[in-house]
């Protein structure tokens, strides 16, 4: 194996394809709810509780359950940790492209 | 979902996704059209116009988003810029426009001449208004606001150039100019988005 190639040991919970595409989504907005992250990602209701659930205990994004008149509305928002995880496993994927290029 | 996404598609369909339902085009017309409607009326009706629609118009953009957007693609907010960042800008821009609109004047040799201010008038509202279009098309990355905000600059200096000054006729124009095409793509983006987006039942254990 080459030595100069970068180890490849990306954060699992980030380079996960369907949570990736969750911080992705509230990396680009404020905050969003359930519907919009299902509608953004493709994710299914199941899938998305899941990964979402796990985020959350990571301490990666926040939920918050709220009210809207009667309507109950759960938002997600993307927390400090999460915006970290997301700028290093970024930087850890751009040295691994630079090296194989 | 497969295993491969596009993060750089997630991400621009995130961030463009607020300006799909044509809410703001009509937003944007309905405003541009009051205020003209104000100007004819009479002018000085215009500041009362133009609170009217800062104050009131925002709301109702709100419950529009309320009522036809979010139970379509569900509720977000955008990223908010940091709000004296943002007046800085405007007021910066604003005074720039301000300032060429004098100097403009001021060639012409008419700084005292009220028709001259009225004709320069189009030019000033061509570009504080194309900056606001510019801001937008940074915002969403669309294409659609950069045209709006050429349009702007370009109505606003024929309607300079080949304007009379005898009344403010200029500046109504020029509102009128942006306000049709921006209701004309408002109106189609949102007929396009109700019948692209049916209303979907609200997850319960989100």
């Amino acid at each position: 194996m080459d030595d100069t190639l970068p180890r490849v040991d990306p954060d699992r919970l980030v380079h996960e394809p369907g949570r990736l595409a969750i911080l992705v989504v509230l990396n680009a907005v404020e905050e969003a709810d359930f519907l919009f992250l299902m509608d953004q990602t493709g994710l299914t209701k199941g899938n998305l509780s899941s990964h979402t659930a796990k985020l959350e205990d990571a301490g990666y994004i926040t939920i918050e359950k709220t009210f809207v008149g009667k309507i109950p509305r759960t938002v997600y928002r993307l927390a400090e940790p999460g915006v970290e995880a997301l700028r290093e496993y970024h930087d850890h994927m751009a040295n691994v492209l630079r090296a194989l290029d | 979902m497969n295993g491969n996404i596009d993060v750089g598609g997630i991400d621009r369909r995130a961030r463009t996704a607020g300006y799909d339902d044509g809410l703001l085009e009509i937003f944007a017309a309905t405003a541009l059209l009051t205020i003209a409607l104000a100007w004819i009326v009479n002018a000085a009706f215009v500041g009362i116009a133009a609170a009217f629609v800062v104050l009131l118009g925002w709301k109702a953009f709100d419950r529009a988003k309320a009522l036809i957007t979010y139970p379509r693609i569900g509720y977000y907010r955008e990223r908010s810029d940091e709000p004296k960042r943002t007046a800085r800008g405007i007021l910066l821009f604003i005074g720039g426009a301000f300032l060429l609109m004098v100097l403009v004047i001021l060639i012409s040799g008419g700084l005292a001449d009220p028709t001259e201010w009225r004709r320069a008038a189009p030019l000033m509202s061509g570009i504080s208004l194309a900056g606001g279009f510019w801001y937008t098309a940074d915002r969403s990355g669309l294409l659609r606001y950069r045209l709006i905000a050429g349009l702007s600059v370009v109505s606003g200096v024929l309607l300079w150039w080949f304007g009379s000054g005898e009344s403010y006729v200029g500046v109504v124009w020029h509102l009128v100019i942006l306000s049709v095409p921006l209701a004309l793509v408002g109106i189609w983006s949102l007929a396009r988005f109700i019948r692209t987006h049916p209303v979907q039942e609200l997850p319960t254990d989100g």
